[in-house]
């Protein structure tokens, strides 16, 4: 079950560590870009990162629990925050993710996280009290 | 996310996509896309025109499609891509590692020109 909370052009869904869930909270992200009327590019970016940085963490973080994404407007930009309690990664240093099954699995990890990095105007992380907390940036245009 | 896959030309098929090439929808079509093509080494034409979104798992399952083709010298390219889907594209260069056409009769002359 995915969970929304609409405050303020704020949003915060959860959803579970999965390709559903993935998909769950995917349909509550583009219900909420639908609401705040998120122009094309701007939209197909934080989509992008969504499915990006979800995807990674669902493949390979090895999260147990929940993933919580926090949607905020700062003044042009739309930022997404990601949660989770998997394994420490850091997407700003490593071109792949740390438990790649495959070369090919690491190429297309790094091909994601390229993307994300492109698009990004600004990626922050912490690790804190083992959850991953990753603050990225987009442009609002 | 919808997958078609027919006949269009001697020994090409078409296959249409349509819905998004994300995450779950990757997940939902793969094996059936993968199926289709490689064990009897197709070549491929891709109707990418019903598809307004495409992430990093999305163009792996066309390089890797491409790829495992390739092997069989067979060939694979796309056509009708949104300009939303074609900024990813062309972020990652994908037109180095397979044709991206305009048009059905191009990824046909693309698909065709490959055979040497």
């Amino acid at each position: 079950m995915s969970d929304v909370n609409f405050v303020d052009g704020r949003q915060h869904i959860r959803f579970p560590g999965s390709v559903a869930g993935i998909e769950e909270g995917g349909a509550r992200l583009r219900a909420t870009l639908d609401q705040w009327h998120v122009g094309e590019q701007a939209r197909y970016n934080v989509e992008l990162a969504f499915d990006e940085i979800a995807s990674n963490i669902v493949r390979y973080s090895r999260a147990l629990g929940d993933i919580d994404v926090t949607l905020a407007t700062p003044p042009g930009e739309i930022e997404l925050t990601f949660e989770d309690d998997g394994i420490a990664f850091d997407p700003r240093e490593s071109d792949e993710p740390p438990t790649a099954d495959s070369l090919d699995e690491a190429r297309v990890g790094g091909l994601g996280l390229m993307l994300v990095r492109k698009i990004a105007v600004r990626l922050e992380y912490r690790r804190n009290a083992g959850r991953n907390r990753l603050i990225l940036a987009l442009a609002n245009a | 996310m919808h997958i078609d896959v027919a006949p269009v030309a001697e020994n090409v098929m078409r296959v249409t996509l349509a819905g998004r090439l994300d995450t779950p929808g990757v997940d939902r079509v793969e094996t059936q896309f993968i199926a289709a093509l490689v064990p009897e080494a197709h070549n491929a034409v891709i109707d990418l025109s019903g598809v307004d979104f495409v992430a990093s798992m999305g163009i792996r399952m066309l390089v890797s499609a491409a790829r495992s083709l390739k092997l069989r010298r067979a060939r694979l390219a796309v056509f009708g891509v949104q300009s939303t889907v074609r900024n990813v594209f062309d972020a990652v260069a994908l037109d180095k590692i397979l044709p991206i056409c305009a048009t059905e009769a191009d990824a046909l002359a693309a698909v065709a020109s490959g055979l040497e």
